[in-house]
């Protein structure tokens, strides 16, 4: 237990000790308690050890209502000094008297202590309780601290917001009328209408609000807040209308068609308008807005204090007034004065037909178009400029730039704008065999494909906004997880035929055995570069395709990192979204169950099933964050084969 | 680089070449011969390296002997003039404060800070006082019993 090698010098005075602690890995020894331990243990190996205790920084002095300590004052001065007996200072020298041991009370400083900040050591608990300053000197300057600033060092963010209160309510209402018209005797038609009335949320405190460029640009100012920048207006202000759409008709058409007129064939079509009015928490976003749920961000806060450096201190609770400070790079959500509801058109066309006494096949065609798809949209972007950083991103927003007194107040401004589209088209086959033998088979296969735009359906916790501002396009691409091109399907479920009598028959009848596969193609995904590249203030960048061998697809490796490229500053990535396709999976799930009867209602059953019975990896999709150590490599995967066992007794 | 450190030892100046890293119990026992320093655990637990540095007791292996540069260092040899043993020395021969005695050369210059201060504690002042000092072999009961003792000793001595 010797310590590294080390120099000493001892300092003749503060600024000797100040000039020699400039030395890279220099450290100041007082009395050593801790430090000297520490380089025992070669935790510290410090190049230099600056001895201070010569310097004249002991003492307890009163002065006034304040108690001044001296940095080198030894726990057994503390715990003895007469000035310590007041009660405000008493639990100084109390705490004094418990640390370590008589010895270590003879060296041990408060300095020191603190400087050295175990977070398992009394007396910075003591003094934090106490409020404690430090006085912090190194060569050409000196401050005070607040000992919670010195001992956690800054924080790295502090930011407050208000409650979020989303009291409000809607009202939905719909109807719908149908007939159904027999043609012939093998043909019927349905017709029907339904109409869904969109009533717009209200918000119960008067919290609606909306931003228009236009009024930003013609200075129209809120007459319910005053402090609020021009171009957003509140419930109340003249000039904004929560605006019901009410003409939302849905037609439906359906016809059935048994074409040879025996009932083992049917051809059937549909079309239908579906409306999907928005729920309340599509518009919960209001609360959180300026100056609602005003969020405050303090740059440079101390842990001691927070408020310390912010005018006025702590502004919580805001109290909603004429007169409310509108801060800094407010955030708002803006939804249309007259939000339309989104619809989708569905159509489908399938045939069945009956095959023997005990087949039966279908084939079906889907199709899905979703309009007025809710997209959010930055209002406020970032505007690039070279030399533009992450760091000047609130300065370079659009809004500040057009008008840097107003706009310094908008941060982002998330746009709803109901112009999102969706398509999805699918060829499904189906099959079904109930024999007679006990067997019971079913199976289906679909081929789909899916592609829409980049959708937002919780623009009230801000959700997914478009990447590049203004460019619906740009976002467009498939579906993503939910987009797989081929998926298929089969189960089996056989009844094992037993002879009734005899002891085989007592061993193999009521025996059962099902299985289920399933495969399917992998799923659509992006790599995205986890940096701000374009400097828009933006998330959810896409990186440059460089080179089209993109896969690597060898053991745990998918994606080739070469293949991707972070976007130059202020551009976008030409990567698709969705582009990519991960592993497709193909997974075998078996049971096995045997009942037994004891005659009335007692039944015994035994089951055993298999999960991923041939115990296959299934590989979730690789880590797609270009800035990942991991980036392109699968780390994660489904179960393993599972076998469970059961048995269950009835009565 | 070695380096010279100058310190009275037990009323005598000595000079001691040492490394910025040499520890005082090293340089004492090392350097100086004086082994009645003991190092026990060497992580500034057990007190069996315990001296006076300029009168307090410290555990000589947290102490650097540069840091000891100029100071009056007592180790257990200086306690005793000629052949007469100090006043403690004799309380825990008296009182049976020690069995093996690896621990002793610590507990008495302890208890020398501690009467030296106050000649006569409380028990539980003495009990808190050698915290800092373990003992494998006696157990603690005749060593404060010894510490007691060694407090009415020099009260005597010096009321004389």
């Amino acid at each position: 237990v010797i310590p590294a090698p080390t120099s000493y010098a001892r300092a003749s005075d503060l600024d000797h000790a100040l000039e020699l602690l400039e030395e890279p890995d220099a450290k100041a020894l007082a009395g050593g308690q801790s430090l000297v331990a520490l380089m025992k243990l070669r935790i510290a190996r410090p190049a230099l050890v600056v001895d201070v205790s010569d310097l004249p920084l002991r003492g307890v002095e009163l002065r006034g209502d304040d108690l001044h300590l001296g940095p080198l004052t030894t726990w057994d001065v503390l715990a003895s000094a007469s000035e310590l007996r007041r009660p405000a200072f008493a639990a100084i020298a109390e705490c004094a008297r418990g640390i370590g041991d008589f010895q270590v009370r003879n060296r041990g400083t408060v300095g020191g202590s603190i400087a050295h900040a175990d977070p398992a050591s009394d007396m910075p608990a003591v003094l934090l309780a106490l409020g404690a300053r430090l006085t912090l000197r190194s060569s050409g300057n000196e401050r005070s601290l607040a000992l919670a600033d010195f001992l956690l060092g800054r924080p790295s963010a502090f930011n407050q917001a208000q409650p979020f209160t989303p009291f409000g309510h809607m009202n939905y209402f719909g109807s719908y009328v149908q007939d159904a018209w027999t043609v012939s005797p093998n043909l019927t038609l349905n017709v029907g209408l339904r109409w869904d009335p969109f009533f717009n949320y209200e918000n119960d405190l008067d919290r609606f609000n909306n931003f228009s460029l236009e009024r930003f640009r013609a200075g129209v100012r809120s007459t319910r807040f005053r402090n609020a920048p021009v171009g957003v207006l509140y419930d109340g202000d003249p000039g904004l209308e929560n605006k019901s759409y009410l003409p939302n008709f849905a037609p439906r058409l359906a016809m059935a068609w048994d074409p040879q007129g025996n009932g083992r064939m049917t051809v059937r079509a549909a079309w239908g308008r579906f409306f999907d009015l928005p729920h309340m928490q599509y518009f919960a976003g209001f609360d959180r807005l300026t100056p609602f749920g005003t969020q405050i961000d303090v740059t440079n806060a101390l842990f001691d204090d927070p408020w310390a450096n912010t005018p006025g201190g702590n502004p919580f609770p805001l109290r909603e007034s004429p007169d409310m400070v509108f801060p800094p790079g407010g955030g708002f959500v803006t939804f249309p004065e007259e939000p339309k509801p989104p619809y989708s058109d569905q159509w489908n066309v399938s045939v069945q037909r009956q095959l023997g006494a005990s087949w039966m096949v279908s084939a079906n065609y889907l199709a899905n178009r979703g309009n007025r798809l809710p997209v959010g949209d930055q209002l406020n972007p970032a505007i690039y400029s070279p030399g533009a950083t992450t760091a000047t991103t609130a300065a370079r927003r659009m809004l500040v730039l057009e008008n840097p007194v107003e706009g310094r107040l908008y941060g982002a401004i998330y746009g709803i704008k109901q112009v999102g589209t969706s398509e999805y088209d699918a060829l499904m086959f189906s099959i079904q065999h109930r024999g007679a033998g006990g067997l019971f088979l079913s199976g289906n296969y679909t081929m789909s494909d899916c592609v829409s735009d980049l959708i937002n359906y919780e623009p009230g916790i801000a959700g997914l906004n478009l990447t590049k501002p203004g460019d619906v396009a740009y976002d467009r691409g498939s579906c993503g997880t939910t987009d797989q091109r081929h998926v298929g399907n089969m189960s089996v479920v056989y009844q094992i035929p037993g002879s009734n009598g005899g002891g085989l028959g007592m061993l193999t009848r009521d025996w059962q055995v099902s299985a289920i596969v399933a495969a399917r193609s992998g799923r659509h995904f992006d790599v995205q570069t986890g940096v701000d590249n374009a400097l828009n203030g933006q998330s959810g960048q896409r990186p440059n395709k460089v080179s089209d061998d993109v896969y690597v697809k060898d053991g745990l490796r998918w994606l080739t990192p070469a293949a991707f490229a972070a976007p130059a500053p202020g551009t976008f990535g030409n990567l698709e979204r969705n582009s990519l396709v991960g592993p497709r999976r193909f997974n075998v799930d078996m049971g096995v169950s045997r009942s037994f009867r004891f005659g009335g209602k007692q039944q015994m059953q035994f089951r055993g099933e298999v999960f991923n019975l041939l115990n296959r990896a299934h590989y979730d999709d690789p880590v797609s964050s270009l800035n990942s150590g991991n980036f392109g490599q699968i780390i994660s995967a489904g179960d393993p084969r599972i076998i469970q066992l059961a048995l269950k007794y009835t009565f | 680089v070695p380096e010279r450190v100058t310190l009275t030892v037990n009323g005598k100046t000595r000079t001691v070449d040492v490394e910025g890293r040499t520890l005082l119990v090293h340089a004492l026992r090392d350097g100086l011969a004086l082994t009645g320093t003991h190092v026990g655990c060497d992580t500034s637990q057990c007190g069996a390296c315990t001296v006076l540095l300029d009168g307090r007791a410290v555990k000589s292996c947290t102490v650097l002997a540069l840091q000891a540069e100029g100071a009056e260092v007592t180790t257990i040899e200086g306690l005793s003039q000629d052949d007469d043993l100090h006043p403690i020395q004799s309380a825990f021969v008296e009182h049976h404060g020690l069995q093996c005695g690896f621990c002793t050369p610590g507990m008495i210059l302890t208890a020398f800070d501690l009467l030296s201060r106050d000649p006569d504690p409380s028990d539980e002042e003495i009990r808190r006082a050698l915290r800092g000092n373990l003992c494998r072999c006696t157990g603690y009961q005749t060593v404060v019993e010894s510490v007691r003792a060694a407090g009415a000793a020099l009260r005597e001595e010096r009321g004389s």
